[in-house]
């Protein structure tokens, strides 16, 4: 039923659709309904809010202005510099007045916009509909956002209502599992495999048979219909995301490439993209991926010192990912609400104090006003504009990948987000929500965009369509698009 | 379902990015998985239990049952009051459902035990370390882990040499795909004797590709160097592979073994707010993710356990057709935990027969066994009885006896028993219960949940301040783990003890580094053993390090975290969220103490209604640091660890009492009611799955009869599989 329905949407959208076969690769199709729209969207989430109306009333150190067609970066956003030509700055969000005021009531509304986490995900949603034809119709990595067996709450994408999924914390196996095909026997074609002893190490040196990931695959499928048929309605909802699960990776293994037709990027990312002598992205090749990141061993992924380097190997794996047309939905969240990380202890930053711990969440209660003399406040400024640092270098990454007759930049979106807006108030108000990227020319960046009031929801519903989704509304806000964004 | 309309209904959208979508479009369009708002009684637990009880028995705030309030009073109140952390939350409807639900819920009749419901029916996906083991198990594979082997500390250390012969170089650098091919960021140093420029770098295992960058503009590909790849401008790229891997030796055995965690690629499992355990079923959705890494693992299972696989499915010389039949209803029984169904037998006997062999064939099922819905779920579905309840079948309760107890599949005796429908009455159920828990496996499962209860899993890796706390490493860390767990297992199985010396045994458990941390002499090697403890360390589980570190922060002692500790890990007592504007920890001052620093939250009243009665309790564990070791003065102020706890029994039931060690709240503890009935309501969750709801109260509340008397703790063990809900479902 699925699959009919979506041949019938391919071949609507595409026209010509008798001359593509059905198995196509995804990225010609989105090549080919791509034009006007964006081709894929990442979400990039820091914890524990910025520094914004304070709780005596001083004004946000966040909000960026706009001044004669061009924008002034506050003293937040100003590791963005130039960058903030590739952004809407959106002042005034907010999340809704109910269940105001709390960490976990925040990160649930923060992509679903419901009340409690009732309800699905933006990024979920576009991934089961107009991301599903992608190989990997998700990506979730964290960095240490699992760490000390995180409650659910901590976590941002939703799958239905209520219940979230983890995302991967390992840059090791999360790269392997984008590159290397996925499965043990499809050959490993170099890549940084850096995994010491976990089941990659049995890869190695065994005689494959090409057929048994697929004849596994069916057979799952198969027992999985029995089951539902068994239980008739009852856990369905468990089961059809079950199915979800399956048939997507079903649809890998069967366009799994053998080791003389390598997994090629969607033509216009290039499988070599760097010109030699010039500043390269790391290693931009889709045929011979690799990554630049050195695994710490033992408790060392959730060691603050580690924090940054892991955090950079999941920006890059993301972006690789997308330039080699792997998925069109990414989520990439650093640390949790509440966070203990202890960012002072992140070397060759101006935070970095090596006798003295100061944490995320700790510093964000900095107090009623914005004090200098005051260490909270100003590691908290700091911390903030070390977050926005890492959003830079994520756009940086995606404005060196060419792509048609720009950059993926120019192609995507991409979301800034934090749980609340002031960590200290705990405000839903004036949300610190920035958008970058032009959205394949649905959104004109380099502006600000005031917003004072307007839910957040309109802003994923609007992020939702310029992906091509035909919401008209996000979460429980009911109906609405954010006025003023798309073009 | 989506329905095929709504892909048409997107194509024709599909060309622009408009933006004001036409309001009398298709309805279809509205977010597809949105839940209905809440029912009252979802409301009520996530807005208004944790003050008020979860059947309105009281809490923080007042008692609801049996209201002399009308419904309109109730509404007005909570309509503008509640909650009182943020009163705009529950207007309106919201506010009148939840006074109906009140009234007519929280009466003392309504809340007679008089039967115990059924509980959920539930698939439950198996855990990472329930999988872990139930790959053992099926396999026969030898428990005990091998010893890896660690490569030499310079394994990683590349060195890169360029002869440059006669030619006169100014630099040369190293670039490549471990600099980003910087130009410039690598330099190479010259060996003037031999004209020959080298560098060594540490890089992560992986294939890397580089070249030599001569005088800045030059890209010449290493000579000395045969492996190349291209480099996509017509040229080469050398090509380098690092690989040190900490190996675990193959010994041979006549027990097949892996050489890897089979659980160490999947992902991790998702606990609600509030639920300290792995087990949650209805959080456990299975993602792509799941089914890449399942995938994944059956290959390299059955890849590294092939030579002995024929032997463990039992068709070592049998042919392809009698293969199948033996492994349908010998391994496939085992693995599924059930017989199969006719689909199922059809489809695995046919992968074995059209398999090029027989050995392909086995692998080809296992496989495919290992990645199967039915073998990942444990079914507690029932079967469908005569009232509209489900009863669980043998095959499931044998399933549900052995992951309770062990955390693993079923043995042969439990599936045999299944086999002749022998566990479908509580006798059977019991003897059984019994005899796993006399199984050593039934102290690791205890373990499990130990360390899960008390939320100290992760004081391996949760960060401390080295300058503060030099020496805390990964040995003491892990033994700090292993010592809670080990006091509790010893409590629970040493057939002496009861449940109040989990807080008061003046006996522990300690290795070498945790003794000498703790500043306990003569305990030598890395073997636990049973050491009397001096008596400023005495108090069992309140006193160790573990509970100590978990609840505290990188660089203080946090009164808060080990005061919310023991209400809501050993109370079962539940607090409101903090107010927004709560401020956070205070800053670490040098002439101050912790409890000096805390003093606000008893000066501010807004602060004071909840901080009542959690401050109190983490001051009297102020004499311990934030790694568990004692301390007699902060800040250069002697210690003041006078400690006090009200409300043991629930809050509004006064009984106030002081303390000034582990051992004195302890024997409050052990004493207490109320901490018996909740370790009886934490077991039930871990071992049930799910956060109680209101219509499990009964069952709790009969469960944690079972340790009346000071009971064996091995009776309320047992006792969860011997309540009616275990067996009856809805």
């Amino acid at each position: 039923m699925r699959t009919i329905a979506r041949r019938r949407f391919l071949q609507a959208a595409l026209g010509a659709a008798s001359a593509l076969p059905l198995a196509a690769p995804w990225w010609r199709v989105a090549r080919a309904n791509g034009l006007g729209r964006a081709r894929r969207l990442v979400v990039f989430y820091f914890p524990d809010g910025v520094a914004g109306r304070s709780q005596n009333g001083e004004s946000s150190l966040w909000e960026a202005r706009s001044a004669g067609g061009d924008v002034t970066l506050s003293e937040l956003l100003q590791p963005l510099g130039e960058l903030r030509r590739e952004c809407v700055f959106l002042n005034g969000l907010t999340m809704g007045g109910t269940d105001e005021g709390s960490h976990p009531g925040g990160a649930k509304k923060l992509l679903t916009a419901v009340d409690g986490g009732n309800g699905e995900s933006v990024d979920q949603h576009l991934a089961r509909t107009v991301g599903r034809d992608a190989p990997f119709r998700h990506l979730y990595l964290g960095s240490a956002a699992t760490q000390n067996n995180a409650s659910g709450d901590k976590f941002i994408s939703y799958v239905s209502a209520g219940v979230t999924v983890a995302p991967d914390d390992d840059p090791v196996r999360a790269f392997r599992r984008m590159f290397t095909g996925g499965t043990s026997t499809t050959p490993v074609t170099p890549t940084a495999d850096a995994g010491a002893s976990d089941a990659g190490a049995a890869d190695a040196g065994v005689a494959t048979d090409d057929n048994a990931d697929r004849l596994a695959m069916e057979t799952a499928l198969a027992d999985l219909n029995d089951l539902r048929g068994r239980l008739g309605t009852a856990e369905r909802t468990r089961l059809d995301a079950h199915l979800e699960a399956l048939r997507e990776v079903s649809d890998r293994v069967l366009r799994t490439p053998t080791p003389s037709n390598p997994m090629t990027a969607p033509g216009d990312a290039g499988s070599t993209v760097a010109d030699a002598g010039a500043t390269r992205p790391p290693s931009m090749n889709c045929a011979m991926p690799s990554m630049a990141f050195s695994p710490p061993t033992g408790a060392g992924l959730a060691a603050p010192e580690n924090f940054p380097a892991v955090l950079r190997a999941q920006i890059d794996t993301t972006v690789l990912a997308m330039a080699c047309g792997l998925t069109r939905v990414g989520v990439i969240q650093g640390s949790q609400h509440t966070s203990e990380l202890i960012m002072s202890r992140f070397r060759d930053t101006e935070m970095y104090d090596a006798g003295f711990d100061m944490r995320s969440h700790q510093a964000s209660h900095y107090g009623a006003r914005q004090d200098r003399s005051n260490r909270l406040f100003t590691d908290y400024v700091k911390q903030r504009r070390w977050w926005v640092s890492q959003f830079a270098y994520l756009l940086q990454s995606m404005r060196a990948v060419p792509e048609g007759d720009g950059t993926m930049l120019d192609h995507s979106v991409v979301l800034l987000c934090s749980e609340v807006s002031d960590g200290n108030t705990h405000s839903h108000s004036d949300m610190p929500f920035v958008l970058a990227g032009r959205a394949g020319g649905c959104i004109t960046p380099g502006r600000v965009l005031e917003a004072r009031g307007t839910r957040h929801g309109q802003l994923l519903a609007a992020l939702a369509r310029a992906l091509g989704s035909d919401v008209r509304g996000w979460g429980d806000a009911g109906d609405g698009v954010l006025a003023g964004l798309l073009t | 379902m989506r329905r095929p309309t709504r892909w048409i209904a997107l194509t024709a959208l599909a060309l622009a990015c408009e933006q004001t979508p036409d309001p009398g479009a298709d309805a279809s369009t509205t977010p597809p998985s949105t839940a209905p708002p809440p029912d009252a009684a979802t409301r009520y637990a996530a807005m208004c239990a944790s003050c008020h009880g979860e059947v309105g028995e009281g809490g923080l705030g007042p008692r609801l049952i049996d209201t002399t309030r009308t419904t309109a009073q109730l509404t007005a109140a909570i309509d503008q009051r509640m909650p009182p952390s943020n009163p705009s939350q529950c207007r309106g409807e919201c506010a009148s459902s939840l006074a109906a639900y009140i009234q007519r819920e929280f009466t003392t009749a309504a809340l007679a035990c008089d039967v115990i419901p059924p509980s959920p029916r539930r698939l439950r996906l198996l855990t990472r370390r329930e999988f872990r083991n139930t790959v053992r198990d099926l396999f026969g594979l030898s428990g005990a882990t091998p010893t890896p082997v660690t490569p030499p500390a310079d394994c990683n250390t590349a060195r890169f040499t360029y002869d440059a012969g006669a030619r006169s170089l100014r630099t040369v650098h190293l670039a490549g795909s471990f600099n980003g091919w910087s130009p410039t960021a690598t330099p190479m140093t010259r060996d003037a004797s031999a004209n020959r420029w080298s560098a060594s770098l540490s890089l992560a295992n992986g294939t890397w590709q580089y070249k030599f960058v001569l005088d800045g503009s030059e890209w010449v590909r290493d000579p000395a160097n045969t492996n190349t790849a291209s480099d996509g401008f017509g040229g080469q790229n050398s090509v380098v592979t690092i690989r040190c891997e900490t190996t675990t030796p193959t010994t041979p055995s006549s027990q097949p073994a892996l050489t890897f965690d089979p659980s160490s690629m999947l992902p991790v499992e998702t606990r609600p707010q509030g639920f300290a355990y792995d087990t949650n079923a209805d959080t456990a959705v299975v993602t792509s993710v799941h089914v890449n890494e399942a995938l994944r693992v059956a290959g390299a299972v059955v890849d590294a356990l092939a030579p002995t696989l024929r032997t463990t499915v039992g068709c070592a010389s049998l042919d392809a057709p009698a293969c199948a039949d033996r492994m349908v209803q010998g391994f496939a029984r085992r693995a599924f935990r059930r017989p199969l169904t006719e689909g199922e037998s059809q489809r695995y006997r046919a992968l074995v027969m059209a398999a090029p062999s027989v050995d392909a064939g086995v692998k080809r099922a296992v496989r495919a066994m290992l990645v199967s819905p039915s073998f990942w779920y444990r079914s507690e579905m029932g079967e469908a009885q005569a009232d509209g309840t489900f009863t669980l079948t043998s095959w499931e309760v044998a399933s549900a006896l052995s992951y309770t107890f062990w955390g693993t599949m079923p043995d042969d005796a439990l599936l045999d028993l299944a086999a002749r429908n022998g566990l479908d009455h509580s006798a059977a159920i019991e003897r059984e219960a019994r005899r796993l828990l006399a199984d050593p496996r039934a102290r690791e499962q205890v373990e499990t949940f130990a360390a899960q209860w008390l939320g100290v899993e992760s004081v391996t890796t949760t960060p401390r301040n080295t300058t503060m706390f030099p020496g805390f490493g990964d040995d003491v860390r892990a033994a700090m783990v292993a010592e809670s767990q080990r006091l509790v297992s010893w409590v629970v199985f040493d057939g002496s003890h009861r449940f109040g010396d989990l807080f008061t045994a003046n006996e522990s458990f300690l290795n070498e580094p945790l003794a000498r941390w703790y500043g306990v002499d003569g305990v030598t090697g890395n073997e636990l053993r049973r050491v009397a403890l001096p008596a400023a360390r005495r108090g069992g589980l309140l006193a160790h390090g573990s509970v100590m570190t978990r609840y505290a922060h990188s660089d203080q002692s946090s009164p808060i975290l080990r005061g919310v500790f023991v209400r809501r890990a050993l109370l079962c007592q539940e607090f409101p969220p903090p107010p927004p504007n709560a401020g956070g920890v205070p800053d670490v001052d040098p002439r101050a103490t912790t409890r000096q620093r805390f003093a606000q939250h008893s000066s501010n009243a807004a602060c004071a209604s909840c901080h009542t009665h959690i401050d109190g309790i983490g001051f009297g564990f102020e004499q311990f640091d934030a790694t568990g070791r004692l301390r007699d003065t902060e800040a250069g102020q002697p210690i003041d660890h006078a400690g006090a706890i009200d409300d043991v029994e629930g809050f509004g039931t006064g009984s106030s009492r002081t303390f000034t060690s582990p051992a004195e709240l302890g024997a409050a503890l052990a004493t207490s009611a109320n901490a018996r009935a909740c370790f009886a309501r934490q077991w039930y969750r871990f071992a049930r799955g799910y956060h109680e709801a209101a219509s499990n109260r009964c069952a709790v509340r009969a469960l944690a009869r079972r340790l009346d008397g000071d009971a064996d703790v091995r009776d309320l063990l047992v006792g969860v599989t011997l309540s009616p809900d275990f067996l009856h479902r809805r």
